[in-house]
């Protein structure tokens, strides 16, 4: 009945490779890569608040090569069309009618940068794509490549002239993640390895192909999450819509995210089953984007570090299941 | 919408109701048919097999009464649906039994004219509360009423179907169709005055030159400049000015057939086109015979504007003051945009 | 196990159970029930390499393909029956390859109801109660998983799911494969509900009205093809049957227990032409039911005014091949059959004749078993009667019994030799049965020639079985001119121990003799050696088991198969009466029907049925256990306070505790195993195995690993026992 033959174990070894790869040109931040694995898994896609210049670029391409997968780039402007992501259909004059030019989000992996430069119409545009998986242009739909990531990226200290993706939309992000900068001996050698960006497809090497990954997806998706286990994700969840100080909590989408997450987490621990581990470590990146806090949004730095505080107190005060 | 008004009637008389599903017909069927060969033949063993075949019916039909017993749900959060769109409500069930878990209930509001799928849960344990989502669709907009919470349940063996409506009650405002839209779609200029609207949400004004990137209009690439340079480069517009503009809906139904509908299509038409600017972050009101959204921006603008569509009647006036009130309306501000909207 | 496993070992559970109760029947070969046994057992699992977008109208296709032919097959065959079985069984087989829907499961278990539908029909032997205990409770479980199922497949396509169809087919495979969604309290209402459903089936098969119209009425009822009674009894045959253990009927003594082997008479055979005995009595009269509703064959005034009158009450196995005639012991008078609605309705289907001889035959559907109440005058014939009797023999007596075919000079000779010294008939057929009883040898092999296998038998060998001394009596009693007649019938009889009843089996066929005396009639002689019949009767040594399931046969037949109005009114009118008797209603009645209830409920076959509530409960337990076993093992449940990996992990910690690492109640316990590998590099290897090992058994069920406790041991040695100035604390919470 598993047509697909690939196992947890299968996954678990692709995942791990991946990691590997991305890490040797993206240095000094494993768990960054790590849960950006993580997304690619679970089929989620990754949201990177950071400055310019932490290394997003890299990720997304070194990400792209180690799965052997084509890599698009957007760059979001105020001016950029939804036509502009998900392509046009131009007139031909040579066989007198419409073809389809597929615009950038036709890739496996695709690094939106900025994305909160564009109109919401445009934001909106990739945000459907991102969960519909397919683009719709004058009434035919057409399925992105698979497997199909984007790594959306907005800067959190720029407010002017910017339209902060609203909380629904950030809903649709498994992971919020922020890379920060590197360790000093990291830094160094990111330092010495200067321009490396443009070297990526060199020194990564792909250790994976489509199918393998879509397969990993799919055995992702049946890795046990125990009872115990999902009761304390869902413990975790039911937190967050009491708590005081949060306007609003995680939704449903939410609490499935998270737990589709903590597969993938298993996954790549190498693990059939999920343990209270993974959801503690995938809380965080899954959730702190998520909830709404009481009278200021969720935009922001210190909003952003406001919600991760209350959600770090609430795995304070979790127990966790097991002697 | 027949069927959902007659189980309203008896759910009045009757707060449960049994129906068969299509399995419970076939087994039941079956079970009349070998209950006839057993009359006819006499043979024992058949009359067991019928045995049978009645026992898993009777048992269903209890198991299923008491498979709602103890349940409630929680009353419906407000949603704001759009025509045609389907729309996801949370519906909380819980159970108050002691003792039993409930399997396989399913839970929805009965709204009038909504198409609904149902939250579903696979089981409940005692004193258990879990969140479903169902989802509603309705086929066109106005102000549905909420005539109560369905539970419902196949259980045990997919026979009959049994539902419980609890009371509740309220309505439900139903947005008009939102459409995409594209420059073609956009009224091409206001009324009576030469100035177009400043649409597709850039400005017209020429602002500068700089370099392409990737997602750029190909359209904009100034081909000559870009040869000089050997980098492609593009043009840069001015962003777009910050008059209101107001939409004009002539919410009357014109002469001929299919008044209606063309009324339909004008206030879908009104809604797509007041969210369209909006979300161009620009400021947008509306007037109609009877009613006027003031000039507003923002997500809440959004929301006001929808909700007074929503409930536009379409009236019958005759053809020559039609628009008086509108144009009435619109004097208040002769510096604002005025899109006109008419069936 | 994964939901979608167990939901389609359920499936194939109750497809091969309801093939058991149609293939049990012995209607049909091999070539039907194990290509179907084949598909039902792995058509669920195969792997289906077919695109369902062709293979779903090419399977379509083809049942219409097939269903034609059979139609075809059917009508030149007139077969109608066996055509749709064969039918619904392709159908089901076509079926299990494309189980993918809840819809798809609840077709399977349609088609599986036809074919229990149709083994009822075809087979109403104890198999078919046999199948159909676990078919109920396999079918429940089935409905209830595909119930489930349907719940399953409605979330993964429900709203808060994004992605399309691909998403929901992913979501719905991997969901399938949960282990986790059958759960406990699932398991225990699928029980329940089991017993439930059992329950319920009981009192409406008892209590449905069986207001038999019988438009169709259609016993399909399949006899024992061979038995050791049959019209002609040609010497030697006998032989082959004598070690067959099939039940041919069952005795229950009414009138007090039986005591010692039972003999009951069948058929008298007259004519001996050297080899073989024939019945040549031909005229006979139907008997009529009197006032009483018996069937009288003697004038005597009533048998039942007769002090300690033999009541016997008989179940008869419906044996095709032979004469049809009515058991009872030597001398029986009357007969009493059980009053049937469905034979109120079609007078006429049973008649009953006896003829001259005095034997009783009947007429009626073939290969139906037949209940009966045998009354039989006991009293014995006194012996100054028989020996004052005379020889003054009626002429057809003489015309019937004396006839005989040349003999041998030397049987002759015998006879003479015999007969010299006896004054009367009495004690001449008293001599030559003590002659043969004690100067014969009973023999199961002997052969004897097939020109005059009497004289063989008289003469030369010396050993036979019960026709050789039956026949070889009669001839020499016909020598001396007294008339004689060989009788078959059965003798013997096991009394079984849980029903109250006699069983004769095959093996029990007999032969003996009986001698006529002018206005007596006829006396019963059997010279064949005792000890030869005690022989025969030896018990085996797992009587004890197959008496209870000969006892539950009994009861199969009795209070299902043959069920009728009769019995359903007594039953109810004896329950309403007891329940009115409390209130004074006319006292004589209520206590006849209590006495009625208890005679009832006395026939109940109680050990059996003890017997049959153990297996179930065993059953039930086994499926408590097993889900109990499951919350034990499976992942998602700690673990239960004996398990071995968690006593060592426990052990561990309470190492760990010394050391003074405590776990917080939101530490994980890979957390505390770091923050203590940090602090003890040389004890960080082993409290990672031991931590390793707890996490994969208590979350993901997996089993110890070989050698824990020496790890445990390792980690307990490089952990300090106390905690560098700290007093030690109260005791670990566990």
């Amino acid at each position: 009945m598993n047509e697909a033959g690939a196992g947890p174990e299968e996954a678990s070894r692709l995942a791990r490779a991946v990691a590997a790869e991305v890490q040797r040109v993206f240095l000094g931040k494993p768990q960054v890569v790590g849960h950006a694995v993580v997304a690619l898994l679970a089929r989620g896609h990754v949201l990177l608040e950071d400055v310019p210049g932490a290394g997003k670029t890299v990720l997304a391409r070194a990400l792209a090569r180690a799965i052997g997968g084509e890599f698009r780039r957007v760059q979001f402007t105020s001016d950029l069309l939804p036509s502009d992501i998900t392509g046009v259909n131009v007139w031909s004059p040579r066989s007198e009618g419409f073809t389809f030019h597929p615009g950038p989000v036709f890739g496996n992996v695709v690094l939106a940068d900025e994305i909160n430069r564009a109109s919401p119409r445009t934001q909106s545009a990739l945000l459907e794509a991102m969960s519909e998986r397919q683009v719709t242009t004058d009434r035919v739909s057409r399925p992105l490549p698979q497997p199909f990531l984007v790594v959306a990226t907005q800067n959190p200290h720029e407010h002017h002239g910017t339209y902060p993706l609203p909380e629904s939309q950030m809903d649709r992000f498994l992971v919020r993640l922020t890379i920060g900068y590197p360790d000093p001996a990291s830094e160094r050698q990111v330092v010495v390895m200067q321009g490396y960006s443009d070297k990526v497809e060199s020194l990564v090497n792909p250790v994976a192909t489509a199918e393998q990954v879509l397969a990993a997806q799919q055995a992702t998706a049946a890795i046990a999450i125990p009872d115990a286990v999902m009761d304390y994700a869902m413990d975790l969840v039911a937190q967050t819509r009491q708590a005081e100080a949060l306007e609003m909590g995680i939704s449903t989408r939410g609490a499935v995210s998270l737990v589709s997450a903590c597969r993938a987490a298993a996954a790549l621990a190498g693990r059939a089953f999920c343990l209270p581990d993974d959801v503690k470590e995938m809380f965080l990146p899954t959730c702190a984007h998520r909830v709404v806090l009481r009278g200021r949004g969720s935009a922001g730095a210190a909003a952003r570090e406001e919600a991760r505080a209350l959600l770090t107190d609430m795995l304070a005060r979790t127990p966790v299941p097991g002697v | 919408m027949g069927r959902l008004a007659e189980f309203v009637w008896r759910s009045r008389f009757f707060p449960r109701k049994l129906s068969f599903t299509r399995e419970g017909k076939v087994v039941f069927l079956v079970s009349v048919g070998l209950g006839l060969a057993a009359v006819n033949t006499g043979n024992n063993l058949l009359y067991l097999v019928f045995s049978l075949s009645l026992a898993l019916i009777v048992i269903s039909g209890v198991l299923s009464e008491s498979n709602l017993r103890g349940l409630a749900c929680s009353p419906m959060p407000g949603v704001r649906p759009a025509a045609g769109r389907p729309a996801t409500v949370a519906l909380t069930v819980t159970s108050r039994r002691p003792r039993f878990p409930a399997f396989s209930i399913e839970a929805w509001p009965l709204v009038d004219g909504a198409e609904t799928e149902p939250a579903r849960f696979l089981d409940l344990r005692p004193g258990q509360a879990r969140e479903g989502a169902c989802r509603l669709t309705f086929s066109r907009r106005g102000e549905f009423a909420l005539r109560g919470l369905v539970l419902s349940t196949t259980f045990p063996f997919s026979f009959f179907r049994k539902s419980m409506v609890l009371p509740a009650s309220g309505t439900v405002l139903v947005h008009p169709r939102v459409h995409r839209l594209r420059a073609e779609d956009l009224p091409p200029a206001s009324e009576g005055e030469d100035e177009h609207l400043p649409l597709a949400g850039r400005g017209q004004e020429f602002f500068g030159v700089r370099d392409f990137h990737e997602g750029d209009n190909p359209r904009h690439v100034l081909h000559r400049r870009s040869a000089g340079r050997l980098q492609p480069v593009v043009r840069e517009f001015e962003q777009a000015g910050s008059r209101a503009v107001r939409i004009a809906l002539v919410n009357a139904l014109p002469p001929g057939p299919g008044g209606a509908e063309r009324v339909e299509r004008a206030v879908e038409k009104a809604a797509s086109l007041a969210v369209h600017l909006l979300e161009e972050g620009r400021t947008v009101g509306v007037v109609s015979i009877g009613g006027e959204v003031s000039p507003g921006s923002g997500a809440a603008q959004v929301a006001r504007v929808l909700d007074f569509l929503a409930v536009q009647p379409s009236l019958e006036m005759n053809p020559p003051g039609v628009e008086e009130p509108i144009r009435a309306a619109l004097a208040a501000d002769p510096r604002a945009f005025v899109a006109w909207v008419r069936p | 196990m994964a939901f979608d496993l167990l939901h389609r070992l359920a499936t194939v559970g109750t497809l091969i159970t309801g093939l058991a109760a149609l293939g049990l029947s012995g209607e049909f070969g091999p070539a039907t029930l194990l290509p179907s046994l084949l598909a039902f057992a792995a058509g669920p699992f195969l792997w289906r390499p077919f695109d369902r977008r062709w293979a779903v109208p090419a399977s379509g296709v083809l049942a219409v393909a097939v269903g034609t032919v059979t139609v075809l097959w059917a009508l030149s065959t007139t077969d109608y029956l066996l055509a749709a079985i064969l039918y619904s069984l392709f159908l089901a087989a076509l079926k299990t390859l494309f189980l993918r829907h809840a819809g798809d499961f609840l077709q399977s278990y349609v088609l599986s109801f036809l074919h229990v539908m149709a083994a009822a029909v075809v087979n109403p032997g104890l198999s078919f109660g046999v199948a159909m205990l676990p078919y109920v409770i396999l079918l429940t479980v089935a409905l209830m998983l595909t119930n489930l199922r349907r719940g399953i497949e409605a979330l993964a396509t429900s709203p808060g799911g994004a992605g399309g169809a691909e998403a929901d087919a992913l979501r719905l495979a991997a969901a399938l494969q949960r282990r986790d969604l059958v759960r406990p309290a699932f398991m225990t209402a699928t029980v329940g509900i089991t017993v439930g459903v059992f329950l319920v089936s009981l009192v409406f098969f008892f209590l449905f009205p069986r207001l038999g119209l019988g438009f169709f009425a259609q016993q399909s009822r399949r006899g024992l093809a061979v038995s050791g009674f049959s019209e002609e009894v040609k010497l030697g045959d006998f032989g082959t049957i004598a070690e067959d253990p099939e039940v041919v009927m069952r005795v229950k003594p009414k009138s007090g227990p039986a005591t010692g082997p039972l003999r009951m008479r069948g058929q008298s055979l007259d004519r001996y032409d050297g080899t073989t005995w024939r019945k040549t009595t031909a005229r006979r009269r139907q008997l009529q039911t009197d006032v009483d509703g018996r069937l009288r064959l003697a004038a005597r005034r009533d048998p039942l005014d007769v002090p300690g009158v033999q009541v016997q009450e008989v179940y008869l196995e419906p044996m095709l091949g032979t004469p049809r005639v009515l058991f009872a012991p030597p001398q029986p008078a009357a007969f009493e059959r059980p009053s049937n609605a469905l034979e109120a309705l079609r007078p006429g289907q049973w008649r009953f004749f006896a003829d001259e001889a005095g034997d009783v035959s009947l007429t009626g559907p073939p290969a139906v078993a037949i209940v009966y109440t045998a009354f039989s005058d006991p009293r014995p014939v006194d012996a100054e009667a028989m020996r004052a009797s005379g020889t003054d023999d009626p002429e057809w007596v003489r015309d019937l019994y004396l006839p005989l075919p040349p003999q041998q000079e030397g049987v002759q000779a015998l006879a003479r030799s015999l007969a010299e010294g006896a004054a009367n008939r009495y004690d001449l057929a008293l001599r030559v049965e003590a002659a043969l009883k004690d100067g014969w040898t009973y023999s199961l092999s002997s052969s004897h020639g097939d020109q005059d296998p009497l004289a063989d038998f008289l003469l030369h060998n010396r050993e036979g079985h019960c026709e050789y001394f039956a026949s070889a009596m009669v001839v020499l009693l016909r020598l001396q001119g007294v008339p004689a007649r060989i009788v078959n019938g059965f003798y013997g009889g096991v009394s079984n121990e849980y029903g109250d009843y006699v069983a004769l089996r095959r093996a029990d066929a007999h032969s003996w003799v009986e001698v006529h005396f002018p206005g007596l009639g006829w006396a019963t002689f059997d010279p064949t050696p005792a000890s030869a019949l005690d022989l025969r009767s030896a018990t085996s040594w797992w009587k004890g088991v197959s008496d209870a399931i000969d006892a539950t046969k009994l009861a199969w037949y009795r209070w299902v198969v043959e069920y009728n109005l009769e019995k359903q009114i007594s039953f109810l009118s004896a329950l309403f009466n007891l329940r009115r008797g409390g209130e004074g209603f006319g006292d004589s009645m209520g206590r006849k029907d209590f006495r009625e209830i208890r005679d009832r409920l006395r026939e109940v076959p109680w050990r059996a049925l003890g017997l049959g509530i153990l297996g179930l409960a065993a059953g039930a337990g086994g499926l408590v256990l097993l889900a109990r076993r499951r919350r034990k093992a499976g992942p998602g449940v700690l673990l239960a306070p004996g398990d071995p990996v968690l006593q060592a992990y426990v052990r561990l910690r309470r190492a760990m505790d010394r050391a003074g690492f405590r776990r917080a109640p939101s530490e994980t316990q890979s957390e505390l195993a770091r923050r203590v590998a940090a602090s003890f590099p040389e004890a960080a290897g082993a409290v990672q195995d031991v931590t390793k090992a707890y996490l994969d058994r208590a979350f993901g069920g997996q089993d110890a690993p070989p050698g824990l406790d020496r790890r445990v041991e390792d980690a307990i040695a490089a952990l300090p026992s106390r905690p560098p100035g700290q007093a030690r604390r109260g005791r670990f919470p566990s």
